[in-house]
């Protein structure tokens, strides 16, 4: 397989993985906001809402990589 | 933000039920084939059909799924599974029609037979891999 190919083949599969993994990181956001809501005591509202902001965190580090890996993939198909 | 979860549930249980069924059709007409029993036949026939009758609400549900949940973007496994969708729906229509018009079309040892023994097997295979594709959301 030329190097070309491959790179494009490895980009897409990358970019993949990184379409499925977002939408994983926005349910887990929902799920941790969704337990601080239940409790009362500020320590357990606090824990799930830290581990929220995590996801989130996680969510935009993907967003950045995907854009990065579509501007590769580009790259790859013109160049 | 919120994600369309209700949506996300009718595309699981939609598409678990129509998996369920087009195994079924196969050991079912596996059982007519070595046993002659017609009720087999029968049963396999009306599996398909409850599987087609599911197939609109696993194909509406996945796609605005995947333009909600997956911005529509184009990878391999969506492209592979809105393909593999088209060709089991075109297939169980072959299979309903065919088994509709010749309803002796299943009787073992003629070539209709094995034909369409064939066709469900297919389809069998395709909503097996549709399963398989799915398993990789989870």
């Amino acid at each position: 397989m030329p190097d070309n190919k491959k790179l494009i083949k490895g980009l897409k599969a990358k970019i993949e993985a990184i379409v499925i993994a977002i939408p994983r990181e926005i349910e887990a956001y929902e799920y941790y906001m969704e337990m601080a809501a239940q409790y009362e005591d500020q320590a357990s509202r606090e824990m799930f809402e830290f581990l929220a902001k995590q996801e989130m965190a996680h969510k935009d580090s993907l967003e950045k990589i995907l854009t990065d890996l579509e501007k590769q993939l580009e790259k790859a198909r013109t160049g | 933000m919120k994600l369309d979860k209700s949506l996300v549930h009718l595309h699981h249980i939609s598409s678990h039920f129509t998996s369920a069924m087009y195994p079924a059709a196969s050991i079912l007409l596996t059982i007519f084939i070595v046993t002659g029993a017609r009720r087999f036949e029968q049963a396999a026939f009306y599996c398909i059909v409850f599987g087609v009758l599911a197939g609109p609400f696993v194909y509406a549900s996945g796609v605005i799924d995947w333009k909600n949940r997956f911005k529509a973007r184009h990878t391999r496994i969506f492209d592979h599974k809105l393909v593999t969708g088209v060709i089991l729906l075109l297939l169980s229509v072959v299979i309903i029609t065919s088994r509709i018009v010749f309803p002796d079309i299943a009787i073992a040892g003629t070539t209709a037979g094995w034909g369409y023994l064939a066709l469900v097997y297919a389809a069998t295979a395709a909503a097996a891999y549709l399963g398989h594709l799915g398993s990789k959301f989870i």
